[in-house]
């Protein structure tokens, strides 16, 4: 099974459950910026436990490495458990949506893209952009974040929506980082 | 430093210790495939009117720029 099989399948999962997700990280920079390989497929869950048991009965092993535990101490903590693939090493982080207002803010205002007949909800590129710069700050200065952050801004700086970036860029402490994405990009 | 705790890490490791390297090698191939289609995907929304020939030449310039500082 390919990774897009595989996010198609996991897509399917939620969907047919009813559990609202978001597609995140390196995999919408792809989309939004330039590409980048990953063997992570990066999803934001608004999941309860009883959406948890039908995600669990879909990825049995040994195909899959899915640990009932770790999924249900990941509600509780609202942070976040993975699947393998254990044939091919394809990987889906799943992280629990928080209470965190950006967390909110982004999730609502996620968008639907077709991907080769497959309806994807994925962050705003300023989401996608804002989230990058988080965790490159939080990991003292990730150049791949950072040129994820670059390309996605460069090519999508014609909509960008720049006011709502400098507010929140603001709230997560990124503005520098953010000052320095501008400097040094060079939009289409 | 990475902030992502990453839960299962030595399984995932386990798994691709399993693969063989031609194994390996076609997954990176195939990672970088399914990426590319969705830099295409985003660049035609991106670029509604432009031709294919343009929109591939928009996107080689782009992909001129794409490489490892650490190779």
């Amino acid at each position: 099974m390919s990774q897009q099989e595989l996010l198609s399948r996991v897509i399917g999962v939620l969907d047919g459950a009813g559990i609202d997700y978001m597609m995140t990280g390196s995999l919408v920079s792809s989309l939004q910026g330039n590409p980048r390989a990953t063997h992570d497929i990066d999803l934001v869950v608004a999941l309860t436990l009883t959406g948890a048991t039908a995600i669990i009965g879909e990825f049995p092993p040994p195909r899959y490495y899915l640990d009932e535990l770790s999924v249900r101490q990941a509600i509780a903590r609202r942070d976040m458990f993975n699947l393998l693939d254990a044939d091919t090493g394809d990987k889906v982080d799943f992280w629990l949506l928080t209470d965190d207002e950006f967390d909110q803010n982004r999730f609502a205002r996620k968008v639907v893209e077709n991907v080769k007949g497959l309806q994807i909800k994925m962050s705003r590129p300023e989401d996608t952009i804002l989230m990058k710069l988080k965790w490159s700050a939080q990991s003292g200065g990730s150049e791949k974040q950072f040129q994820d952050v670059r390309s996605v801004y460069e090519l999508q700086f014609s909509s960008l929506d720049q006011t709502y970036l400098d507010a929140w860029a603001e709230k997560l402490g990124v503005s520098e980082l953010l000052a320095r994405v501008r400097q040094q990009a060079k939009p289409l | 430093m990475d902030p992502k705790h990453r839960p299962n890490h030595a399984k995932h490791l386990e798994v691709l210790r399993r693969m063989t390297p031609a194994q390996r090698l076609e997954k990176a191939f195939e990672l970088s495939d399914f990426t590319r289609e969705l830099f295409y995907v985003g660049l035609r929304k991106r670029f509604p009117d432009v031709s294919e020939q343009e929109l591939h030449r928009i996107a080689l310039a782009r992909l001129a720029q794409c490489h490892n500082r650490n190779y």
